[in-house]
């Protein structure tokens, strides 16, 4: 197997750089509904790779992504009702997020395997029931509007685009630290970096944070982007989205979740103006494919092409 | 030197109420290498994974460098100075080589220290791992799986190394190389930056175990019964049953290959 040249990664700099352009000058080229479109996927992405740190790096299957979504939504709206700024808003719904994370890593990380999907899964169902019963506080189903003072599209594009190149830098830089090769150590055997002196609980609980703050990031971006909250938001099908989005899009890299959010988030809005229904279907296709033929996602089949792309090194 | 750096006292093991391991004492001066052997199911593995705190012990105790270390959490224990090398290769398959070697050496979260990328680099070169330092792990021959267990083992630069078993089912290459680099670190006038003050280790290889260490413990059933220096052991008339028994083994092994 080759390993990765300066040459390839030249290339997907390069690369990088179209695509970073290209988003830099869309709101001039696209109408107002590609720009929400691209807005959301960007957020969705920021949300997906919150879920891949814990799974795709971190090693566990977590299905409770949504409540930290969740928190980051209702803390941005109180933070607003508050009279807050934005910046300290996103600040809070990062801080509250990840204390959430904190506190729900530290209750099920001794638990593993098929326990410890259910377990997340079950946590994530009753934190959704108890956002729809206390409707004083999060206005059940209906949900509440958040009090932005949104500035307009064209603005908030810009800043969403800001902040997910941030997250993707600090992602980046997080994974290739030696703190992200401790994580990759415990996804790959948890058994061995016990033995070499690594307090596995407590590093899974620092992932289950990390993640938390991002995922209340997105949540928070996402609530302030719609103006709008709701206890649909804490909703169990909300982490399945994480999860399908990550795997489809190549889970443990940094770029892929953002590939596959922004997939699906076109696929689903182009085609149920079209035929109604057929999006589950399409994503269930797309996920056996991923499982079976391309593993490693859509960034790993992306990344191939890449490397043949202009000729081979060898 | 002649300080203890190990004590076992009464140490025991109970599976469902099956004893593994039956009130084993014995103790390991400063220095000193200690083989451990006997039939499969005698307690071995149970009793280096009892000191390396991977399991829990049902009774005794143990003390390291004269500090109670029973039941304390592996990763703890590991930081005193204790490394375990478990039975199979146990490496981070996905990660190169020299990512598994950096994770068991790093001493900082933050940062990449030159201290740590100096010591992985000597590691690398100390195995003979250094030409496949961006290979991934998974695709290592056995032997060199082996050997990058050792290099990890130890890479916190451990005063005492247990070894399980660190030649089964190694080719005879690979296994004269580990063997060599055992001896070496535990020697005392060649064992350099990574030398161990302690190396307890089980093994099947009969010219081995009465060759290498200082001293030999035989288990049976779960208890030490025969213990002291290789000449002595072996004459005690159960080793030599066993080790009749197990030549015979291993005859049959060579036929088999």
């Amino acid at each position: 197997m080759k390993t990765k040249t300066s040459r390839d990664v030249r290339k997907f700099i390069a690369i990088m750089i179209l695509i970073l352009a290209g988003l830099g000058v869309l709101p001039f080229f696209v109408g107002r509904f590609h720009v929400v479109l691209v807005t959301e996927a960007l957020i969705l992405g920021v949300y997906a790779l919150s879920f891949d740190l814990i799974f795709g790096y971190g090693g566990m299957l977590s299905f409770g992504q949504s409540v930290f979504f969740g928190v980051g939504a209702y803390t941005i709206l109180y933070s607003f009702k508050g009279g807050l700024g934005l910046g300290v808003s996103l600040l809070l719904a990062v801080f509250v997020a990840g204390i959430f994370g904190l506190l729900v890593g530290s209750a099920v990380v001794r638990v593993r395997g098929a326990k410890f999907f259910l377990i997340t899964l079950v946590g994530s169902i009753l934190f959704y029931l108890l956002a729809l019963d206390n409707r004083w506080l999060t206005g059940g189903s209906d949900g509440m509007i958040v009090p932005t003072g949104f500035s307009g599209l064209a603005e908030n594009y810009y800043l969403v685009l800001g902040i997910s190149l941030s997250v993707i830098i600090f992602a980046t830089v997080l994974v290739n630290s030696p703190l992200g090769l401790v994580f990759k150590m415990i996804r790959d055997n948890e058994r061995r970096a016990g033995l070499l002196g690594y307090s596995v609980g407590r590093y899974k609980v620092t992932a289950f944070a990390i993640g938390g703050g991002l995922a209340g990031l997105a949540g928070g971006l996402y609530a302030y982007t719609t103006g709008f909250a709701s206890a649909g938001f804490f909703h169990w099908t909300r982490s399945a989205d994480a999860v399908v989005w990550t795997i489809l899009g190549g889970a443990g890299t940094v770029v892929g979740p953002f590939v596959g959010a922004a997939l699906l988030t076109f696929v689903r809005e182009t085609l149920s103006a079209i035929m109604g229904n057929i999006y589950p279907v399409i994503v269930g296709v797309l996920l056996i494919l991923a499982v079976i033929v391309f593993p490693g996602g859509l960034f790993g089949l992306l990344k191939g092409a890449v490397r043949n792309f202009g000729g081979s090194d060898e | 030197m002649n300080d203890t750096l190990l004590e076992v006292r009464g140490l025991g093991k109970r599976y469902a109420g099956f004893p593994a391991l039956n009130g084993v004492d014995f103790s390991l001066r400063s220095g000193q290498v200690k083989g451990v052997m006997g039939p499969n199911g005698a307690g071995k593995s149970t009793l280096l994974k009892l000191i390396a705190g991977e399991i829990r012990a049902s009774s005794g105790s143990v003390f390291f460098a004269g500090h109670p270390v029973t039941n304390l959490p592996v990763d703890r224990i590991s930081n005193r100075g204790v490394s375990y090398m478990p039975q199979r290769p146990s490496c981070f398959p996905s990660l190169t080589v020299e990512e598994n070697v950096r994770g068991a050496a790093q001493t900082s979260l933050f940062l990449s220290r030159a201290e740590d990328e100096s010591i992985v680099r000597a590691l690398l070169e100390l195995v003979g791992l250094r030409e496949r330092a961006g290979t991934t792990a998974v695709e290592l021959p056995f032997g060199d799986k082996r050997l990058l267990d050792v290099a990890m083992a130890l890479a916190g630069k451990p005063r005492l190394l247990l070894a399980d078993e660190p030649t089964a089912g190694v080719d005879r290459d690979a296994s004269e190389k580990i063997l060599e680099l055992l001896r070496k670190m535990s020697s005392p006038d060649s064992r350099g930056e990574f030398g161990l003050d302690g190396l307890i280790f089980t093994e099947h290889d009969r010219e081995i175990l009465l060759d290498f260490p200082d001293e030999v413990g035989f288990l049976r059933a779960g208890e030490l019964i025969v213990e002291g220096s290789p000449e002595r052991v072996k004459h005690e008339g159960v080793v030599q049953n066993y080790l009749a028994d197990h030549r015979h083994f291993d005859d049959r092994k060579e036929d088999l290959v």
